[in-house]
């Protein structure tokens, strides 16, 4: 049983997955990456269009990395606010930020690492490992969207996970790694993108209540 | 009186009375809020928010702004430094002194 406190912190949170918006924006992430894992195919680096194309997209990644929080601070400013007010996240402080960036890099240093020297050694196959990459990535994006399912009451993104967990072990068996890892992440792409906007559009058929104030 | 309960009595009589702390714990939570917002996760009804909010802000705890979204008036509360500090010891203290009590 949670006490009072957290459960309050638990319905704060969970204003943010209201509007859909978070899933839209993770959607985004997941179509830009795949079509980063598109475009850096073996044999698309001999094509003209190779360095244009990955500039492209390392130029929206930084712009979407900067700009996706004002837009949805806007957005919610515009859509959210009528209908169940406005709050404003508080951001993590600097030392926390820099924790979290240190712990991502040498978790992925980790992991490239054991691909790369540890896993041959044990007698395992790193390309069998990334064939199965789509499958581990559905497991922890099922894992993540329960774990949301069960704090904050959301039931769609149980739907999302266990697509995202089906959709993982079915591309491994049967795509070659790159074109599962690509199909995992637009399918996964599509699934956000089509839960939040439903949510969005649920959401915004709910009348915004009087906005008088005493 | 017992060491123990007397924690109880030394609480922030501000913080303690059960409207205001929700209120308080919902702003701790976040960096800004507005009335609206505050009012669905209270359910606390205007005239009532209105009135805990402006003891909140007599005491220094919360700061309020009044400001306009596009036509739409908007009230925007947010805990002072002294407000989150004080809603910090005051979770500290009555942890503290419930576990005690319990214990």
């Amino acid at each position: 049983m949670t006490d009072p406190l957290s459960e309050a912190r638990i319905r704060a949170q969970r204003y943010w997955y209201l509007d859909g918006l978070e899933e839209i924006t993770l959607g985004i992430i997941c179509w830009l990456q795949a079509g980063w894992v598109l475009d850096m195919a073996p044999g698309n680096s001999r094509s003209h269009w190779f360095l244009p194309v990955m500039v492209f997209y390392l130029l929206l990644f930084v712009a979407f990395a900067i700009g996706v929080r004002r837009i949805k601070a806007a957005m919610r400013e515009r859509i959210t606010y009528p209908r169940s007010g406005y709050t404003r996240e508080r951001l993590f402080g600097w030392k926390r930020g820099v924790i979290m960036v240190v712990v991502a890099l040498l978790a992925t240093a980790g992991s490239v690492l054991a691909l790369r020297y540890a896993l041959p050694s044990f007698g395992c196959d790193p390309a069998r490992l990334v064939q199965w990459l789509p499958a581990v990535s559905g497991l922890l994006t099922c894992a993540m969207w329960v774990y949301v399912t069960v704090r904050h009451g959301l039931p769609r993104f149980l739907v999302v996970g266990v697509f995202a967990l089906a959709l993982g072990v079915a591309v491994s068996i049967e795509y070659p790694p790159r074109l599962a890892t690509v199909s995992w992440l637009a399918g996964v792409g599509c699934a956000l993108l089509c839960s939040g906007g439903v949510a969005l559009w649920n959401y915004l058929r709910t009348p915004p209540p009087s906005a008088d104030e005493p | 009186m017992n060491d123990r309960l007397k924690k109880i009595a030394d609480l922030d009589r501000v913080i303690h009375e059960p409207a205001r702390l929700m209120i308080a714990a919902t702003l701790y939570l976040v960096k800004e809020a507005d009335f609206l917002y505050l009012q669905g996760q209270t359910d606390l009804t205007k005239g009532n928010l209105s009135s805990h909010l402006a003891k909140l802000e007599e005491a220094g705890y919360v700061e309020i702004e009044k400001t306009y979204r596009g036509k739409i008036p908007m009230t925007v509360c947010r805990l002072t430094k002294k407000g989150r500090a004080s809603f910090k010891a005051y979770e500290a203290a009555l942890r503290g002194a419930l576990s005690r009590v319990s214990s």
